[in-house]
């Protein structure tokens, strides 16, 4: 059900759904976009998640009965249209190599095991399954995809890792990831991507993907992997 | 050439810091900035320079740096025995720098965190409007990292000013209770009262663990919890619960979205005494409203945003 939350004394959340799906997902991006052009600088930031999308403003530029209500009149427009405009916009299709071997892939016997599959039948369910971006967050850039095919949906490490490498891809219960920079983490890793995830070099950053879009994980070789400007060592 | 201050001792964690990098929340880039927004406001406020200039965030000392060229500088936060060329200056005052001057400061007495201000803010490189330090993140401030020696801070010599001190009623001690009131938003309704009462009735510690992503709270824990959900945007202030009972305060330097449970957040401008605690300070929260929370926060920003210089 729709309702408001005050998170923090200058941010509202809204939530259209208590789970999420492709509907919801279609509707937190349509109300992210509408939310952007209704409310213009009146916000400092929207950001949406699964379920939710959050604004934060500035309480001395603008006023948090006028944030709350406007907030409130764009969901329930997104509600209200219908469901031809909610199968409309579909996000853009990228697709992400993936070299699955070796020591970019720590995890993947164990992954094998709990599901009771070949090293590469896990590479060819993980990467026949067309995903889509529920979420932007944890670190820049790393963007929360679902939802990974029921067989591979392996709980997360008991105790994260200290460093997980910039490139690795990643899955835990029904989601996948792929960190765009080297931090701890918990997820089990199956392979490297040698894209660039979080440009940090450029203004304003530069990710390489946004909420609703969808994703395909390509298999490819060492070397390919390689000569795409991708680095083991990392 | 021109103006700059050499870091000669960096400390364990020496920050630039502003008021934030806000805007790019979308993309998982968190707000940042000094976490005593208090203690940093009037530093800055007592060289007139703008809110939002770039200031040091020195965690706990020792450190010392020296000036290129004759300045005012600031100081306010922790107590850390400040000292001009061996000679002691007061903390919560402004104060004139010679060309050459060595500036240093001991280990906090009390407090964590002291802030050093240079008439005219620290001039590093701003990345998508912010000099604000994220080190969890490497963005900001100087390649993303905490200060080290031999490191040089640009400046603007200042000419000699009216030196100004806090008044009295705004310089703050640390090292008593943290009271924090809390706003029950969120996830509250699925913690029973007997998780409130847990929270509320109780003097909680502050955890060794506590960092400028979140301060961790030590106390008897809430049990049967309603577990993780699904993951939403988080705002520093915020109050989760993860499956051991025992909370975290969200700071400025927490991630942009989480899946822990809220039991709600905590007033803004409370977060300045909590960024103040040291490990095994008490924490008591209290049942606090938004009303209450917002008008705190508005006059605090009124106060530092709107009546300088």
């Amino acid at each position: 059900m729709m309702r408001i939350a005050d998170s923090s004394d200058e941010s509202l959340t809204l939530y259209l759904s208590d789970d999420y799906d492709e509907r919801t997902l279609a509707r937190i991006a349509r109300l992210t976009a509408l939310v952007r052009r209704e409310m213009g600088d009146r916000v400092t930031d929207v950001v949406p998640s699964y379920c939710s999308v959050t604004v934060f403003y500035d309480l001395l530029r603008s006023e948090y009965r006028e944030v709350h209500r406007k907030l409130e009149e764009c969901a329930e427009q997104v509600l209200l249209e219908p469901d031809e405009v909610e199968a409309a916009p579909q996000g853009r299709m990228v697709e992400l190599p993936v070299y699955y071997g070796g020591e970019a892939a720590p995890d993947l016997e164990r992954v094998a095991e709990f599901a009771g599959l070949t090293t590469g039948e896990v590479i060819d369910m993980h990467a026949a399954e067309e995903y889509r971006v529920y979420a932007l967050g944890f670190r820049p850039g790393f963007a929360f995809m679902g939802k990974t095919p029921q067989p591979l949906r392996v709980p997360r490490l008991d105790s994260p890792r200290p460093r997980v490498p910039a490139g690795a891809v990643a899955i835990a219960g029904a989601q996948a990831a792929v960190y765009p920079d080297s931090c701890p983490g918990g997820w089990n890793l199956i392979g490297r991507c040698p894209e660039t995830l979080f440009d940090r070099s450029s203004n304003p950053p530069r990710v390489l993907l946004a909420v609703g879009d969808r994703v395909r994980f390509v298999p490819v070789t060492r070397k390919k992997f390689e000569q795409l400007g991708g680095e083991l060592d990392g | 050439m021109g103006e700059f201050a050499t870091v000669e001792r960096a400390g364990p964690l020496t920050l630039i810091q502003d008021s934030g990098r806000h805007g790019q929340r979308h993309l998982g880039v968190s707000p940042g900035g000094a976490l005593d927004r208090h203690a940093a406001g009037w530093a800055n406020r007592l060289l007139r320079n703008a809110p939002g200039d770039a200031l040091l965030e020195i965690t706990l000392g020792p450190f010392a740096m020296r000036f290129s060229h004759a300045t005012t500088f600031s100081l306010a936060g922790a107590e850390c025995n400040w000292r001009l060329d061996g000679r002691p200056v007061a903390n919560w005052a402004a104060h004139r720098a010679e060309s050459g001057s060595l500036l240093e400061a001991e280990v906090a007495r009390s407090g964590v965190r002291s802030y050093l201000a240079l008439a005219g803010g620290i001039q590093a490189e701003p990345v998508w409007g912010s000099r604000a330090t994220t080190v969890g993140e490497r963005i900001g401030g100087i390649a993303g990292r905490s200060l080290r020696s031999g490191d040089r801070l640009p400046y603007i010599a200042a000419a000699e000013t009216l030196l100004a001190g806090v008044p009295r009623e705004y310089i703050r001690e640390y090292g008593g209770d943290i009271p924090l009131r809390l706003v029950p938003s969120n996830q509250f309704e699925l913690f029973s009262s007997a998780h409130r009462q847990t929270l509320l009735s109780q003097a909680y510690r502050v955890s060794p663990l506590s960092d400028r992503m979140g301060v961790r709270l030590e106390g008897s824990p809430m049990t049967g919890l309603p577990g993780s959900m699904i993951s939403e945007a988080v705002a520093p202030g915020a109050v989760q619960v993860p499956s051991n009972g025992q909370p975290i305060v969200l700071m400025a330097d927490c991630q942009t979205i989480g899946g822990y449970p809220k039991i709600g957040h905590v007033y803004s401008v409370d977060l300045d005494l909590l960024a103040q605690a040291r490990p095994g300070a008490t924490v008591l929260f209290s049942l606090g409203t938004l009303e209450g929370a917002q008008q705190a926060l508005r006059q605090q920003r009124r106060f530092f945003e709107c009546e300088t210089g």
